[in-house]
């Protein structure tokens, strides 16, 4: 063989040795879930590693970018301002190089991510309304979720990111004593007012206790210990259960009145917490720790049956906390100071609660609407001012045909509109909470329903089909906008340029969307695009 | 594929060697002619023995089939193939118009066609190619059954794109095309067909095989549903789908046929 | 020995707090009280009354109102409820509110208040382990100590400076308690060495006590008076017989000893005769009076008491220990046009409220003992009286109103109480309640009154402010079980029925209540701190 045949020979055979394309090809879609910010919509793809943002461009054009995301997503959500979406992700379950992904928490904002790489994956998400915190935690295994993220995890290690700090000092891992239970629910409280000053607190609700934590202080030396109300008696073994909490800030000029009322699955009894300054001069059993400046009192409420709903309320006689007990068609007034209770008799089995008196305004006292699914039929407005001979003014009911199952809120300009969506097929109403009046709407079939952020209209579709209305929440007149191509999700988002877009996800195959103009639907003018998950690979 | 390979790197390796023979001969130094023996058949009548030509005599017309292998080195062409590899069918059709004593100018027509399919991310993809392109090749003949050649060939490249994406009811296709040009080095060497540089036309086979570079220019393969205008709500926009381009190294070997 | 009628040593405590248990569920039927004294029993023969004038040969008998040791305690700053079933006790901070939990024996049931202590100390019976634990609470530190105690106690009395402390059992509180069941064991805890002797004494003790100012206390029971000697290994040295005939019948003797220990009275219903007893030397002497006595009272000192006869309206003022060797040198004062049968000497023992509760008496007569001889003044109230509480500087009273059946006239009421000036001639406040009153508390400024009633769910407490006499009521959540006053913090609170436990805290001088439910719960508040 002469040199350059030899020569030949080598080239070729480094030809054949090279070729493969990136695995990203290979990668199958998985599940499609998408989610709608204010104006854009995030498909996590996470078969491969991205975020797709759809953004919406002037005529009804699709803007189509990805973001890097961490391997192996946990757990995706939204805040509910819609400005932000917070990802969870396992990163590679074995790093045999350095260059192997660690876990990581995403955030998503205007189009660009922000990664916080965390020491070990968590599956539990919990956003701060307020847009400061995050708190990362073990999720509580049900069956739609997913398994534990790894192989040891301690659940009641709480990893709290500070979206407003510097990346090294943003992440604060903080595991709380614990009695055995296993956190259910993280939650944060406004700014409350207390003895130390205006705090915040992250509530910590476990299977069968209540932990509160500084927020103000949680990266402060020495450390401040959380608060563990354990809810458990002492004579039995059966825990009590928190299912959820209430909190309240009480007088403006008071800083020892600030209240949480915390709900019990598996018990009549409602908990109070007031927090009050420490005792002076008290000390930590850790002397590497110093006190809170606040404690919590305890205080129980007997509400004659499990509650299914409670809330602080004003009335003319002060502060209460109401309780609704759908297995005794009751509402019950706690005075939290004597622990004295009212009970007022309600006419359906109501299980829900929602404040309205910013909406409708209260004479002396707040309005709250009263729904729920467990047999009751319609709502009924609840005005708490005091009436002669009562402790509350009425009890005002609107019939409608079927049980409500979830009412949805409508953002200003239109406050004063709920959106009510039954237990059974095929209507929903809208609810005026100033004039009372309930309009229905029906459907051929059941429904899903979104309301836009701008207040002006409410989408209604068929999961998996065309149908497709707008309805606008002026004059609640429906426009059928039927496409022509199954719909899974709808998304209401600014566009880029101004005005609003309607982006119809269609999850089958490597994703699909329509596009249409969300002021002025018009399918003859809208857009399809197909195959996105196959774009920019 | 390395059997497919092995035929082309023996051919190679055979016209080389063949070249290096044919290079590395001496010279004959000049003698004294020498007496042979004739025989009856060997009487060359004069009078039909055509006038010596200076030059051997150049097959003019070939056509030749063959296969293309082609590098493709577009990330574009990733979506329509797991690999980097395009095979073609090869065909050509030349005359040589200019025939300078060993050397032969030919050109002609070839058109090169070939297939991909694969999944993308569970989707799946088909990519059609096809080359058009007008050679222009110089050959250089060592010997009348041996030459080694030179090509330049421009041309135009077509894709049919075919993406089928279960969010449409139709598949999503494309059809854009490209400039390309293809610059490439050969040997052949006769097969059949034998014979002298005088002998009279006639048939003779060719294997040939050549490597070069092809450069094409890069096409949007975006592909839509193209539906009927009727069909359609609104519009269909195209998937947006990376820039294609198949130019890269290539080999073609192939059998050709001239007279 | 400092002996006085346990309702007095109670009121001399501060807080002091009374329950009025009467138609409620835990007292015994008919109305018989839970007594500190000796009660009338089922044998005794006295019968109904008729008002005014000459006496029914059967009188029917005053009914006589005590405290109920099992209620919550007050120490200084420091409420303290038990917790039977989970073992433990809970102390709560009047000021703060913050409750602490310790742990007790087996069912901690029975509190003590520890006098004389500089902590806060408090004693609690646990029945189930057949113990005592003592718990002393300081800012650094809760501290306990275990006495062995005889079985079937269920009431604690403390010597004046702390050191001593008897638990025994009043077969009172055990209505069903069979026969031989005798209640002779009494337990001397010495709180200081930390050791407790049993000892036994006669039948079924009603009343135990501490002689002032002595290493003695004594016994009262059906066999008489059992003195006990305390100075070094407690024993007892003799039993002082308190009858010329030993089987006079024990049920319907009424016995006070005076605070230094050296003179018993002794009353017995239907009989005109008290009995003088020297308990050092046994000399007995009688006292004949006009007519059957229904009531007798000793004052704090021991230097007097005051015996009532409905019968004739008569109170006779005894000189204590005087009597003893003049048993016919006394004042007597008729109350005229009143039916009085009871007595209740103020604190000082200056003034006495004479009253009747086995009628429908709507009056109250003021004995003012200074004067020689003492006066009375008689004061109309508009219900008939049940019980009266006087305020320790006997400046006021808290008078309890039975519950009122309706007539054609009238409707009926629930219940009233009434404030009284005692130490100004003003006419008394009455004030309706929801329901029958239940338990009183009072100072020298404010009382708290709880009323209950089961059958309605009506439950509240009143707080009585006095000069002013203003009252305001305050509802409650759940049934009152006790009320008392704790002076550190300047706050009453009520006792409530509740499972998890609740308190309710009203602030003396602004009146804002607070309620805490749930002690275990808020005792197991972790939040790091040192206990």
């Amino acid at each position: 063989m002469t040199r350059g045949a030899f020569v030949a020979v080598c080239v070729f055979s480094s030809l054949v040795a090279c070729g493969a394309r990136p695995s990203i090809y290979d990668a199958s879609i998985g599940q499609v879930r998408a989610y709608g910010l204010s104006e854009s919509v995030v498909v996590v793809d996470d078969n491969a590693h991205r975020a797709v943002v759809l953004s919406a461009l002037t005529d009804q054009g699709l803007g189509r970018s990805a973001l890097p995301l961490g391997k192996g997503v946990l757990k995706a959500e939204a805040s509910a301002d819609g400005q932000r979406l917070f990802v969870l992700s396992r990163g590679d379950t074995t790093r045999k190089r350095e260059s192997d992904e660690k876990p990581s928490l995403t955030v998503i904002e205007n189009g660009a991510a922000r990664i916080f790489p965390l020491e070990s994956p968590h599956s539990g998400l919990s956003i701060d309304p307020l847009g400061r915190w995050v708190a990362i935690f073990a999720a509580p295994v049900v069956t739609s979720a997913p398994v534990q993220a790894s192989f040891v995890e301690n659940p009641n290690e709480i990893v709290l990111v500070d979206l407003t700090a510097p990346g090294e000092t943003a992440v604060t891992p903080r595991t709380l004593r614990s009695f055995g239970g296993l956190p259910q629910r993280v939650s944060f409280t406004p700014q409350l007012l207390l003895p130390g000053g205006p705090r915040r607190l992250m509530v910590v609700e476990t299977d069968q206790d209540v932990a509160l934590l500084d927020l103000d202080n949680v990266r402060a030396t020495p450390r401040r210990p959380e608060i563990t109300v354990r809810l458990a008696g002492g004579t039995s073994a059966i825990p009590n259960r928190p299912g959820g909490f209430v909190v309240d800030d009480g007088d403006p000029t008071r800083n020892d009145d600030a209240r949480l009322g915390i709900r019990l699955e598996n018990s009549p009894n409602v908990v109070s917490l007031t927090l009050v300054a420490s005792a002076l001069g008290a000390t930590t059993e850790d002397p590497s720790q110093v006190p809170n400046d606040f404690r919590a009192d305890v205080n129980l409420a007997d509400v004659g049956g499990i509650p299914g709903d409670i809330v602080f309320v004003r009335t003319n006689a002060g502060l209460r906390l109401a309780a609704v007990v759908p297995s005794m068609k009751r509402a019950v007034l706690v005075d939290l100071d004597t622990s004295v209770t009212t009970t007022v008799d309600l006419p359906e089995a109501y299980a829900k609660f929602a404040l309205i008196t910013n909406v409708v305004g209260g004479s002396g006292g707040d309005t709250a609407l009263l729904y729920g699914s467990g047999g009751a039929r319609g709502v009924a407005f609840w005005s708490l001012g005091r009436a002669a001979g009562q402790p509350y003014r009425s009890v005002e009911v609107i019939s409608l045909a079927t049980p409500v199952a979830s009412v949805l809120d409508v953002p200003p300009p239109r406050p004063e509109l709920k959106i009510l969506q039954g237990t059974t097929a095929n209507s929903f109403y809208g609810l005026n909470l100033v004039t009372r009046t309930a309009s229905p709407l029906t459907t051929l079939a059941a429904a899903s329903l979104v309301v836009s952020r701008d207040g002006e209209r409410l989408w209604a579709f068929e999961r998996g089909r065309t149908s497709l209305a707008q309805v606008s929440l002026s004059d609640l007149h429906p426009l059928p906008v039927p496409l022509d191509r199954p719909i899974d999700a709808v998304f209401d988002v600014a566009r880029i340029g101004g005005g609003r877009s309607l982006i119809a996800l269609d999850a089958r195959g490597a994703v699909g969307a329509t596009v249409l103009d969300a002021g002025a639907p018009d399918t003859a003018a809208s857009r399809s695009y197909y195959g996105l998950l196959l774009e920019d690979l | 594929m390395s059997a497919f390979l092995s035929s082309f790197v023996a051919p190679i390796v055979l016209a080389s060697s063949s070249l290096a023979d044919a290079t590395s001969e001496p010279a004959r130094p000049a003698t004294e002619p020498q007496i042979v023996e004739q025989r009856e058949s060997d009487v060359i009548d004069s009078e039909r023995m055509p006038a010596l030509t200076l030059a051997p005599r150049f097959d003019s017309l070939r056509v030749g089939a063959g296969v293309r292998l082609n590098r493709v080195d577009s990330a574009g062409f990733d979506a329509f193939a797991d690999n980097d590899w395009l095979a073609q069918l090869s065909l050509d059709a030349t005359y040589a118009f200019y025939t300078p004593g060993r050397l032969a100018v030919a050109s002609g027509i070839a058109w090169d066609f070939g297939e991909r399919s694969s999944n993308a991310r569970g989707q799946s993809t088909r990519l059609a190619v096809h080359r058009l392109s007008i050679p222009i090749e110089a050959r250089w003949y060592f010997a009348p059954w041996l030459h080694v050649s030179g090509k330049v060939a421009p041309g135009a490249v077509a894709y049919k794109v075919r993406v089928d994406d279960a969010s449409s009811t139709q598949p999503l296709t494309r059809a854009p095309w490209g400039l390309a040009v293809d610059i490439s080095v050969g040997a052949g060497v006769r097969l059949l067909g034998g014979g002298k540089d005088y002998d009279p036309r006639r048939g003779r086979i060719w294997l040939t095989t050549e490597l070069g570079y092809g450069a094409t220019s890069s096409a949007d393969p975006s592909p839509a549903p193209n539906r009927d205008a009727s069909d359609v709500l609104g519009s269909d926009e195209p998937t947006q789908l990376r820039r294609l381009s198949v130019g890269g190294a290539f080999l073609r070997t192939g059998l050709a046929l001239s007279f | 020995m400092s002996i006085m009628k346990p309702r007095s040593l109670l009121e001399s405590v501060a807080p002091a707090f009374f329950t009025f248990a009467c138609g409620c569920s835990n007292i015994s039927a008919e109305g018989t009280l839970a007594a500190g004294r000796a009660a009338p029993s089922a044998n005794d023969e006295s019968g109904p009354e008729t008002a005014g004038g000459a006496a029914p040969a059967e009188a029917t008998p005053e009914r006589e109102v005590e405290s109920d040791y099992g209620a919550p305690v007050a120490t200084g700053n420091f409420v303290w409820i038990t917790n039977p079933k989970s073992g433990q006790v809970a102390f709560v901070d009047a000021t703060t509110l913050r409750v602490k939990t310790v742990e007790a024996g087996n069912g901690p049931t029975f509190l003590g208040r520890v006098p004389g202590q500089g902590v806060d100390t408090t004693l609690v019976l646990n029945v189930l382990s057949n113990d005592a634990t003592l718990l002393r609470v300081s800012k650094a530190e809760i501290t306990t100590t275990t006495f062995k105690v005889a079985p079937l106690a269920n009431s604690l009395v403390f010597s004046a400076d702390g050191h001593f402390a008897i638990a025994w059992g009043d077969s009172r509180k055990v209505p069903k308690a069979p026969k031989p069941d005798g209640f002779q064991d009494l337990t001397v805890m010495n709180l200081v060495t930390g050791t407790s002797t049993v000892l036994a004494v006669g039948y079924r003790p009603v009343a135990v006590g501490f002689a002032a100012g002595q290493a003695r206390a004594f016994a009262i029971s059906q066999d008489g008076i059992a003195i006990l000697d305390l100075t070094s290994d407690p024993q007892v040295i003799k039993n002082v017989a308190v009858s010329d005939t030993p089987n006079d019948d024990p049920g319907s003797r009424d016995v006070s000893v005076t605070p230094n220990g050296n003179v018993a009275l002794i009353r017995r219903d239907g009989s005109s005769t008290i009995t003088a007893v020297a308990l050092d030397t046994g000399l007995r002497s009688s006292i004949v009076l006009p007519g059957p006595v229904t009531d007798l009272d000793l004052n704090e000192a021991g230097d007097q008491a005051v015996a009532v006869v409905r019968a004739t309206s008569q109170v006779a003022v005894l000189p204590i220990p005087a009597i003893l060797i003049a048993p016919t040198t006394f004042a007597t004062v008729t109350v005229s046009g009143e039916t009085i049968g009871s007595v209740s000497l103020a604190p000082g023992g200056q003034r006495g409220l004479l009253y009747t509760n086995a009628s429908d008496v709507q009056r109250v007569s003021i004995l003012d003992l200074l004067p020689a001889p003492p006066t009375v003044r008689a004061v109309r109230l508009y219900s008939p009286v049940l019980a009266v509480f006087s305020a320790p500087d006997a400046r006021h009273a808290v008078i309890l109103h039975e519950k009122t059946a309706g007539t054609a006239g009238e409707p009926g009421s629930p219940g009233a109480f009434s404030i009284l000036p005692v130490a100004k001639a003003l006419p008394p406040k009455i004030v309706a309640t929801f329901a029958p009153p239940f338990a009183v508390a009072v100072t020298n400024d404010r009382a708290i009154v709880a009323e209950r009633d089961d059958k309605t769910n009506v439950f509240g407490a009143y707080l009585a402010r006095m000069p002013q006499l203003m009252v305001e009521r305050y509802p409650l959540a759940s049934p009152p079980l006790a009320v008392g006053i704790v002076d550190g913090a300047k706050r009453a609170f009520i006792a409530q029925q509740h499972p998890e436990g609740r308190l309710t805290f009203i602030d003396l001088e602004t009146g804002l209540a607070r309620t805490l439910t749930g002690f275990e719960l808020s005792s197991r508040v972790v939040d790091g701190s040192k206990p």
